[in-house]
């Protein structure tokens, strides 16, 4: 049961962070932090408890993999999503979960249970 | 000798010598003389000779015959001497030694010849030859390239050697990044610095042929010439120039007819350079400019497949930032459509307020596209969003701000975005719902710290009530203030709705 999976939120477009937010609390994921900016997310990826992170790829004109980066040390899963496709992605990180957007609630929801089910 | 064989010698033009060894006396017959240049009733000595001999070659004349008196070996040497005219002659010498019953020498003997036509032939070969393996060494080593820098430094140094001048010179036109042309030179023969306390030549009389591409100027003594000397300010040669007498310029003309440069040779001594000489430098003046000419082509073909890679890079940038700008304002769309549906009880009020966002949306993007993307006016972006509710007679709001002040793309959109739930909802339930309430907007913008203050106030309308849900509009404000870093409050007092928002901005002129 995914009720108390905790989710990190890296979205710099409030319009759609706004849109995550409401599609991950329908799924019946709790949203633990929300940050649009790669200094900000940085901080909440350092302390945040918890379970999976999803992140914006483009935080206003920064990439977002410095945040990746402490979150693959971490040891936390995390999911990118981007506007760009796959190419966009540096190598360590093609294998990763990615959301293309625009997205829907089923993706969300069928990428999120593969995270958790593996 | 026996008179037979004296006509013999003669005929052939070969002189006849004896020396003997105990007095030291020559004797010699007329051809011999005339092989010196002397006539025939002048007398002929060891004197004499080592007087006109060419004093290079005495200590090899000395050597050689020390070698036939300790050797036996038969005599054959070469020598040039020094004619009374001061004309040099070249001589081939063969002679033997002749010994006495113990087989000590007691005289040489022998015969002379004039060979100075031969040497002559022989030089002028060897110098063709020279000159042939030069201009193709120059040919090759130019062939394969094109640095611009390296070629006239070739050019130079090769002429420089072809023509026997002390020092050789290669003015070359350049072009700045700027398209401005200027003018670099080589030196061969002497150090840079003889030449780099003056001042660029420039157009005299002298130089105007060369610089101009008119023609090639060769002089025995330019002092002579009656161009030289003309000009101000050194009228001739600057104080402390190398003293050129003999001097030689040629263009270096580009097939396009443009003067690439001028090579120029100087010596001191007068009558240096030939017309040979000139042919000579005229020819690698021809392969010096297809040289540079190749140079510069390649040079401008690169600097064009640079500029495309640029373009090309540029494109592809803008292609992805394109692409992503699209799938994010689609996701956009996505959240105020999803968004809009969760708030409304119908499908007409869902079209409603879907397009009124979607609009907004749009007129954000307007004014972004206005600006270049790079931000949007304050005060324009009011105007936009309220320009609905302007009316016909008095207009339903007032817009009053200290200064205009440009935004950020991303702090418009936003602004555009709440600002036009806030006019949404005063036309539903605000001020802006009756005929005769009034939306007042008033901002200031001040330094330090560098921020905007804005804020919303309606009079007039019916009496407030407080929503009791949080509606996209509220929730839309609040996310305004966590991205923008804004503190934004909203008073739902029962005389009418208030909002400010303090917006932080970006060096003072952007939020």
């Amino acid at each position: 049961m995914a009720a108390s999976q905790k989710i990190l939120l890296v979205e710099d477009e409030y319009l759609i962070r706004m849109l995550l937010e409401d599609m991950l609390d329908d799924l019946g994921y709790s949203v633990v932090g929300a940050a649009g900016s790669v200094s900000e997310a940085s901080k909440l990826a350092t302390s945040t408890e918890c379970d999976v992170a999803i992140l914006d790829v483009n935080l206003d004109g920064q990439e977002v993999f410095p945040v990746a980066d402490i979150l693959a040390n971490r040891g936390l899963p995390f999911v990118f999503v981007t506007g760009y496709g796959g190419a966009g992605l540096p190598e360590q990180y093609r294998s990763r979960p990615t959301l293309q957007k625009p997205f829907q609630l089923d993706e969300l929801s069928k990428t999120l249970d593969a995270i958790f089910a593996g | 000798m026996a008179e037979p064989l004296a006509a013999v010698l003669s005929a052939g033009r070969v002189g006849y010598w004896e020396y003997d060894l105990k007095t030291g006396a020559f004797r010699v017959s007329d051809e011999f003389k005339a092989n010196w240049g002397l006539p025939p009733e002048a007398p002929f000595t060891a004197e004499v000779l080592r007087r006109n001999i060419y004093p290079d070659d005495e200590p090899l004349r000395a050597g050689m015959i020390e070698q036939t008196l300790s050797t036996g070996v038969p005599l054959d040497m070469e020598y040039r001497v020094i004619w009374p005219d001061g004309s040099l002659h070249w001589m081939n010498v063969r002679g033997m030694a002749q010994r006495d019953r113990r087989g000590r020498p007691t005289r040489l003997v022998g015969v002379s010849l004039d060979i100075t036509d031969r040497k002559r032939a022989e030089e002028t070969l060897r110098a063709e030859t020279e000159s042939l393996e030069l201009l193709n060494k120059i040919g090759a080593a130019l062939g394969g390239n094109l640095e611009l820098e390296a070629i006239v430094q070739i050019v130079t140094d090769a002429a420089t050697q072809l023509s026997g001048a002390q020092f050789g010179a290669f003015f070359y036109n350049v072009l700045d990044a700027q398209g401005e042309s200027y003018t670099l030179y080589t030196i061969s023969g002497v150090a840079r610095e003889a030449f780099s306390k003056f001042p660029m030549p420039r157009n005299t009389q002298v130089f105007e042929p060369t610089f101009r591409g008119t023609a090639v100027v060769r002089s025995d003594d330019i002092r002579q010439d009656p161009r030289y000397g003309k000009n101000d300010p050194y009228f001739g040669m600057p104080k402390g120039h190398l003293p050129v007498v003999s001097y030689l310029a040629v263009p270096v003309i580009s097939r396009s007819g443009a003067v690439l440069g001028g090579l120029f040779f100087g010596h001191e001594r007068p009558g240096v350079f030939s017309e040979r000489i000139e042919r000579l430098i005229a020819g690698i003046a021809a392969q010096a400019a297809v040289a540079i000419d190749n140079a510069n082509l390649l040079k401008s073909a690169q600097a064009e497949l640079e500029e495309r890679r640029r373009f090309e890079s540029h494109q592809e940038l803008l292609l992805a930032e394109l692409n992503h700008r699209v799938k994010n304002t689609l996701a956009i769309v996505l959240s105020i459509a999803t968004q809009t549906l969760r708030n409304s009880d119908s499908p007409e009020t869902f079209r409603q307020g879907f397009e009124a966002r979607i609009l907004a949306l749009a007129e954000a993007h307007n004014l972004l596209t206005d600006g270049n993307w790079e931000g949007a006016s304050l005060r324009a972006i009011l105007e936009r969003v309220l320009q609905p509710y302007r009316g016909s007679g008095t207009s339903r709001y007032v817009l009053n701000g200290n200064r205009d002040v440009r935004v950020g793309p991303k702090t418009a959109v936003s602004l555009v975005m709440a600002l036009n739930e806030l006019a949404t909802n005063a036309a539903k339930y605000g001020a802006l719902s009756n005929s005769d309430g009034t939306v007042m907007v008033n901002w200031v913008v001040s330094d330090n710290p560098a921020k905007v203050h804005l804020r919303w106030e309606e009079t007039g309308g019916p009496p407030v009530v407080a929503p009791r849900r949080t509606g996209f509009g509220s929730r839309l404000i609040r996310a305004l203030s966590n991205d923008a870093a804004a503190e934004v409050m909203m008073d739902f007092a029962p005389s009418g709705f208030v909002c400010t928002f303090d917006l932080p901005l970006r060096s003072g002129v952007e939020a």
